[in-house]
């Protein structure tokens, strides 16, 4: 039986790289659970108190949902380049 | 013969339009805005139309300095971390140039989202007094909302408290309004110008009683 080290090695290092892969992509996914919630939560406060525009309760409105899109592009990204 | 029981239509007009004076007095409530009287532009679920937000509350801003200090601070772990790998030449294991940049991204991530959980707890624990009842919006941990309302004629009594040397020196503290019926006490948390704010549910509670 041939036992090379290089290949070993190699190959040990293979799958680290896709524990690790599939570790962030669990983790990724979990956040993106988080920010939808929390961007629910904004859209339900938003229907118990009604505050006007130049409060910048629009501005946290769209960054929630900017935030929830950013996590769910870092998603796909990992899934394509790592 | 005389008209005596019907409406007066001028007295009418006067109640849907307010006066000149009490429109000057509506202030705007920005994006900071911690305290405000008469504010202008809000209202919430379940309002009455004779009902008038006359306080507008937020925790002060100075609250917000512990989590600002904090995200500062994170932002800065990965290069220093980095700095200390390569001042020592230490190096733990070595990750594909792709997965490193995924990961500090996700870190960068995490962070900006605690700064902005964060800024929303603040951004919606309001306290509103109108001119029928006190309304807490608490945004307790992310998952749940808490809406507790006390109308005036069921408080019994208003305190204050300022409590330590950071209270006292930006003029913030916890206002306690005891409720008669139940005893419970219904708290606007860590609010500026507890004073004023004290005095105003007070005057209020005055106007309530017989």
């Amino acid at each position: 039986m041939n036992l090379d080290p290089t290949i070993l090695l190699s190959g040990f290092k293979a799958g680290t790289v896709l524990y690790v892969k599939v570790a962030l992509l669990v983790l990724i996914v979990l956040y993106a659970l988080f920010t939808i919630m929390l961007a629910t939560k904004i859209r339900s406060l938003d229907k118990t108190v009604f505050l006007p525009s130049e409060s910048g309760e629009g501005i946290i409105k769209v960054f929630s949902i900017l935030y929830v899109l950013v996590v769910l592009s870092l998603f796909i990204a990992t899934l394509v380049i790592v | 013969m005389p008209d005596i029981f019907s409406e007066n239509p001028t007295a009418k007009q006067a109640t849907q339009n307010p006066p000149e004076t009490l429109q000057q007095a509506l202030n705007p409530v920005h994006l900071f805005t911690t305290y405000c009287r008469n504010p202008r532009g809000i209202s919430f679920a379940e309002q009455e139309d004779d009902e008038t937000i006359i306080l507008f509350l937020r925790r002060d801003f100075i609250t917000n300095v512990p989590w600002i200090t904090a995200t500062i601070a994170l932002a800065f772990v990965p290069y220093l971390i980095r700095f200390i790998f390569v001042s020592t030449s230490f190096s733990l294991f070595t990750l594909p140039h792709n997965i490193s940049l995924v990961l500090v991204s996700f870190y960068y991530v995490i962070v900006v989202g605690f700064a902005f959980a964060n800024l929303v707890s603040w951004f919606y624990n309001i306290g509103l007094v109108t001119s029928k009842r006190g309304v807490d919006i608490d945004f307790v941990d992310l998952a749940t909302i808490n809406v507790a309302t006390a109308s005036l004629p069921d408080i019994k009594d208003v305190e204050y408290t300022q409590a330590g040397f950071f209270q006292s020196f930006f003029d913030y503290g916890d206002i306690r309004v005891r409720i008669v019926a139940s005893g419970e006490v219904f708290t606007f948390e860590k609010v500026p110008r507890p004073t004023e704010v004290a005095g105003i549910i007070s005057k209020l509670i005055g106007r309530q009683e017989p």
